[in-house]
């Protein structure tokens, strides 16, 4: 059966791996009511594991130091605890190739967007090139949900971005949106957590 | 259909046909055959043992390729149905069913109405002897970001799939003319300087022999630098000229990573705790970045970073912002200094004083 992670824990990994966000939009991505989400933001504010700061007149939950190691020992009790760090490392080699069939997707849509680089990169290319690992994200998803549900997410978000792009390109790369690179990328963040890997 | 690479032709599809007339040309591409169109004719599958022992080797890659493809970029999509080291007749049998399924597939199809080309494209799959690397990369005839007229080489040791992965440093050569410019770190370096003028050598005759500039994969095994892969990279020199920055002392080189000059103070950030004391507007000077760094991305006025290459993190969310980037410069907290005033120049990959001009400004 899969394990189902604690709300405290969540909310902690959560801000992780948006990296920076307000309270609805962590709340949101961990399935909780805000006032629920809030309270744990606090009591992880005053353990010095996260801090709340505003940017331009918004404010967001970003972690310390202190957060990200307090994150890696739960991800890393849990993963032992459920038996599947062997899974998760077997997951985490296979997703590395398909990482860099996005990375240089997105890139490669970036520069020819720019003008730079290759122009021969269209958007139709960009979202068929995109197809392939959308496709196997559903098998990635599958292996880590059987044993953790709290990956679950992932490639649908990926699949709707992906999706939208055909008419706004804005959702391959954007950084103001669930777009296909900020998903993919916090998977990246997700597996380097769980694992306790060095970037 | 059992066709040997060095007769492929354009009916095999654009990368076996690349290799063909590389081999033609007396390049050394890993020897092999192309199976012209594994879906409408299943004869392949009795001639295939026989062609496998002709190439006399332990381990093969499989990789597809399709018709429509003009070996660009799209090319991408073929790094999901590449198989490599199969062993036996089997295994290799089972690779080209796969290489096929990922080709004929319903996004495969979707894609080719997309760009208008007949639906059922016929496919071909590329058999060939598997080189064992002991380092192995791309290069560039033309640099990909600043466009300059230099031969770009990345480079990793073992096979060459971590080149492209953004959390790993490839280690980075130009050639410009005779001169070497890199690696530029004090790790041992994975190629030695005569592999790196042999490699740019290489890449300017294949330049030359397809009149455009290429994007080539490549190999060293054996003491031999084998070609993998060419496609063309086919860009606007008149677009890609990078701006000239002011002259000033160069304190720093990398990778050019997002394009653009920029001028400001240096902030070193050295983690998630230092983030209080960055402010919009200054050069963000960092290890590395990750998503919890992407509100400074957005603020920074350009972003110089220790690792990590064209396709990481900091250099993606930097193009979205429109933020010039300089990557993988060794040695960046250390040798720049809070408060700093620097010219970040992303197109052509330096880090240098501010000139007396700008300081009118």
């Amino acid at each position: 059966m899969s394990h189902h992670t604690s709300a405290d824990v969540l909310v902690l990994h959560a801000v992780r791996t948006l990296g920076y966000g307000d309270t609805p939009r962590i709340a949101e991505r961990v399935g909780l009511p805000e006032d629920e989400a809030r309270e744990h933001l606090l009591d992880a504010q005053a353990y010095g594991w996260a801090t709340y700061s505003s940017h331009a007149g918004e404010g967001g939950w970003s972690l310390t130091e202190a957060g990200r190691a307090q994150g890696e020992r739960l991800l890393a009790a849990e993963l032992d605890g459920v038996g599947a760090r062997a899974v998760v490392e077997e997951v985490y080699r296979d997703f590395l190739p398909l990482n860099d069939v996005v990375a240089a997707a997105c890139t490669a849509w970036q520069l020819a967007a720019m003008g730079i680089g290759q122009p021969t990169m269209t958007l139709a290319e960009t979202i068929a090139t995109l197809q392939g690992p959308a496709t196997a994200l559903a098998g990635v998803e599958a292996r880590l949900t059987s044993h953790l549900d709290r990956f679950a997410g992932y490639h649908h978000r990926f699949t709707s971005a992906l999706t939208k792009a055909g008419h706004e390109p804005a959702w391959i790369t954007g950084t103001d949106r669930d777009s296909c690179h900020r998903v993919w990328f916090e998977l990246h963040e997700d597996l380097i957590a769980t694992l306790g890997l060095a970037r | 259909m059992l066709i040997p690479l060095r007769k492929a032709d354009g009916r095999c599809g654009a990368k076996a046909a690349n290799l063909g007339r590389l081999l033609r040309a007396g390049f050394e591409v890993p020897a092999g055959f192309v199976i012209g169109d594994p879906i409408g004719d299943d004869g392949w599958a009795q001639e295939i043992e026989s062609a496998l022992l002709d190439l006399d080797s332990g381990s093969f890659a499989v990789r597809s390729c399709a018709l429509g493809e003009d070996g660009g970029r799209a090319s991408f999509a073929g790094q999901l149905d590449t198989t490599l080291g199969a062993t036996t007749t089997a295994q290799v049998v089972q690779a080209v069913r796969r290489a096929v399924r990922s080709r004929a597939g319903p996004e495969v199809i979707a894609y080719a109405a997309r760009t208008g080309q007949a639906a059922g494209n016929v496919v071909s799959v590329i058999v060939q002897v598997m080189v064992e690397p002991e380092a192995a990369g791309v290069l560039f005839t033309r640099h990909p970001v600043s466009g300059a007229d230099q031969v770009v080489i990345e480079a990793a040791g073992g096979l060459g799939d971590k080149v492209v992965d953004g959390t790993v440093t490839p280690q980075a050569w130009t050639v410009d003319g005779g001169e070497i410019t890199g690696p530029g770190r004090a790790e041992a370096p994975v190629l030695t300087k005569a592999q790196v003028l042999a490699l740019g050598t290489i890449g300017r005759r294949i330049e030359a022999m397809f009149g455009v500039p290429q994007d080539i994969e490549w190999a060293v095994a054996d003491g031999k630098v084998w070609m993998l892969q060419t496609r063309p990279i086919t860009t606007d020199p008149d677009e890609t000229r990078p701006v000239s920055s002011e002259p000033g002392r160069v304190l720093l080189r990398g990778t050019p990573a997002s394009p653009g000059i920029a001028l400001g103070p240096v902030r070193i950030i050295a983690g998630l705790n230092d983030f209080d004391q960055f402010c919009p507007g200054d050069v963000l000077v960092c290890r590395t970045t990750s998503p919890a760094w992407t509100p400074l991305l957005a603020r920074a006025t350009a972003v110089v970073t220790e690792i990590g290459g064209m396709l990481a993190h900091a250099a993606i969310v930097a193009r979205e912002f429109g933020t010039p980037a300089v990557l993988a410069a060794p040695g960046a907290m250390t040798l720049l200094a809070d408060g700093q005033q620097v010219v970040v120049d992303g197109s052509a990959g330096t880090v240098t004083t501010r000139t007396n001009d700008e300081r009118n400004r």
